[in-house]
């Protein structure tokens, strides 16, 4: 019997191609260096003419390491005339088709432009293409450039919050409504029969696809082991942006989804009304102080405790989670701070939805910018590696 | 040419063998199946002393003591791949494993016997100090979801602990505070904390369950 293939693919404008370049390395790396995995890797760059134009070459020397560098045609349409990251994704389906890649032998890990993996990814996809589930969904952490920003520290709690998108994820009809767009691991056959074409941009383009593998398929998902490490937002903006992108996504799958069952469309409008929640909360809890309605809170205190324990949770864990990968370490101060910040720009990002939308030129930046200023080592950080690592004196690119 | 005989003609180690150097850091690349080729020999060697009735006094000893260091050696070697993550590639696998692969085709990633050597990239190019992908390994990946799931039976103590803990507090200073029932409209706004009530509750569950049902080491079946 031939051993199955895995498809390594990066889809990505292309514009941040240092991220890129390490998300690919890290795929190269481990898969020269992890003993007998049963598959044979390959690895696809998905990218746009403009990020290639960007550094071409960064990806003319990825070529030459192993990447194939497939550039999107500016004029490719897709026969429902999809935009965006759903157009660059129905490319690549459709040179699957070509190559004749598209079977039940072939296997398609996604990754986005910053999507690093490491020996426990190559490990855990090892031993899902050998079991009977046809997607799988794994953990993300957020460990690459992390500096503690509040940005950062909000994106711990999402690797915890992965535990309950796993197990939304493996139940009949998603209760909980999670997905991710990277870090799953679908079989070729099944993701090109479904496809990522749909009419016009479809902003949640992940969502959209787990939708219609699950009207196709069923409960075809389980749990992909090993972790993927990934980076979050820079700045706050950034943060804001990507927020906007997946709540909007939510609304345009529950408006314009047609596989979507009545009950999958009520999941995903609490989820998102939940969401939409948080603001209105906060302004509650202000206004309880000012306007003294103290007995109306015996019966919503009975949760309070719960919610609150909750949330603390996440960012505990969750950092925890991250500590092993960590090279700074953050006071506690901060660290409350920080999540607070951040907690309170997640709570704004569906409100900010509503009065603005995202664009196909929303591109937020993965490439930290050079020249920023160094900090020093922090006591208690991970020891052994180079010098130059920690001190950031030499520059790779390409 | 590695091929050497013994004396009954037979080879000691496979003759197609190539010595390879390998990148500085890295095992060489045959290591593997040069300890498990010495291992056997080993074996054999006991037996036929044994066999022959020589096996005794220091001879044993010898034997023993040539089993014992190379069990060692192929110990410290499965450490030095697992630990640091580097290692034999599939072209290093014994042939009846080797799939039949055509490392020819564009986007296959060579393997490490081709000569292309991934360009370790442990180098942040923004002078925040970073992680290196070489530091995401199965050990340290094994090691962070083992301690969370022994620590599950505690969050689920400590979390539903404080919890009650918070309410309750939060439900007797509402009491002592004894203030007037506000106006009717203003009760639908304490209802807004009551939403996400229900996805908090089935991520709890999700959670626990997750961490309770599954294996999340690798290696592990699950």
């Amino acid at each position: 019997m031939r051993s199955p293939t895995v498809i390594f693919q990066i889809t990505a404008i292309g514009r941040n191609h240092r991220a890129i370049a390490e998300s690919a390395r890290s795929v190269l790396y481990w898969a020269r260096h992890t003993p007998r995995q049963g598959y044979l890797p390959r690895l696809w760059l998905v990218i746009e003419p403009d990020g290639y134009a960007s550094s071409p070459d960064t990806y003319e020397q990825l070529r030459r390491e192993g990447a194939r560098v497939l550039v999107v045609p500016s004029d490719y349409r897709t026969p429902l005339g999809t935009s965006g990251k759903a157009r660059a994704l129905q490319y690549a389906v459709e040179q699957r088709g070509r190559d004749g890649l598209s079977n039940d032998r072939v296997w398609i890990y996604h990754q986005d432009e910053e999507t690093c993996v490491g020996q426990d990814t190559l490990a855990g996809i090892a031993d899902f293409v050998r079991g009977p589930k046809l997607v799988g969904v794994g953990i993300i952490l957020y460990p690459i450039d992390w500096t503690g920003s509040p940005s950062h520290i909000q994106e711990v709690t999402r690797s915890y919050d992965d535990f309950r998108v796993l197990d939304s994820m493996t139940l009949p009809g998603n209760p909980s409504a999670g997905f991710h767009g990277s870090h799953i691991l679908v079989r070729a056959d099944v993701e090109d029969s479904v496809g990522w074409d749909a009419r016009g941009y479809a902003p949640a383009e992940d969502l959209t696809f787990e939708i219609r593998v699950r009207h196709k398929y069923g409960s075809v998902f389980g749990v992909l082991k090993g972790f993927a490490y990934e980076k979050g937002a820079f700045t706050l903006r950034d943060q804001l942006k990507q927020r906007r992108r997946w709540m909007h996504g939510v609304i345009w799958a529950v408006h314009r989804s047609p596989e979507l069952s009545a009950r999958r469309r009520l999941t995903l409008f609490y989820s998102a009304l939940s969401w939409f929640s948080a603001l209105p909360s906060i302004a509650v809890l202000i206004a309880s102080v000012a306007f003294h309605y103290g007995p109306l809170l015996l019966v919503t205190g009975i949760f309070t405790g719960f919610v609150w324990v909750s949330m603390v949770t996440a960012y505990v864990e969750g950092y925890r989670m991250h500590s092993e990968y960590l090279l700074r370490r953050v006071s506690a101060f901060r660290f409350v701070v920080h999540g607070l910040v951040g907690a309170l720009i997640d709570a704004l990002a569906p409100w900010y939805a509503i009065v603005s939308h995202p664009s196909l030129g929303d591109f937020i930046l993965k490439d930290r910018p050079t020249g920023a200023p160094e900090l020093p080592d922090v006591p208690g950080a991970p020891t052994g590696l180079p010098t130059s690592t920690r001190s950031g004196a030499a520059v790779a690119d390409s | 040419m590695l091929e050497r005989r013994t004396s009954h003609g037979g080879p000691l180690l496979e003759p197609d063998l190539p010595v390879e150097s390998s990148p500085p850091g890295f095992p060489a690349l045959y290591l593997g199946e040069r300890i498990e080729t010495a291992h056997r020999l080993a074996l054999q060697l006991g037996g036929q002393l044994d066999r022959d009735g020589s096996l005794k006094g220091p001879v044993q000893e010898r034997v023993a003591g040539i089993h014992e260091e190379l069990e060692r050696a192929a110990r410290e070697l499965q450490f030095l791949v697992s630990e640091a993550g580097v290692g034999f590639d599939a072209a290093a696998a014994p042939r009846d494993e080797r799939p039949e692969w055509d490392e020819s085709a564009e986007g296959v990633i060579p393997s490490l016997s081709s000569g292309a050597i991934a360009e370790p990239l442990a180098i942040c190019p923004t002078g925040f100090p970073a992680a290196s992908y070489q530091d995401y390994t199965t050990d340290r990946y094994d090691r962070t979801v083992g301690r969370l799931k022994s620590r599950r039976r505690r969050i689920l103590g400590w979390t539903l602990g404080l919890a009650v803990g918070i309410s309750a507090a939060l439900e007797v200073l509402n009491v002592l505070a004894r203030e007037p029932m506000p106006v009717l409209w203003m009760a639908v706004l304490p209802v807004v904390w009551l939403i996400p009530v229900p996805f908090f509750v089935l991520s709890f569950r999700g959670t626990q369950r997750i961490l309770d049902r599954n294996h999340l080491e690798t290696g592990v079946e699950g």
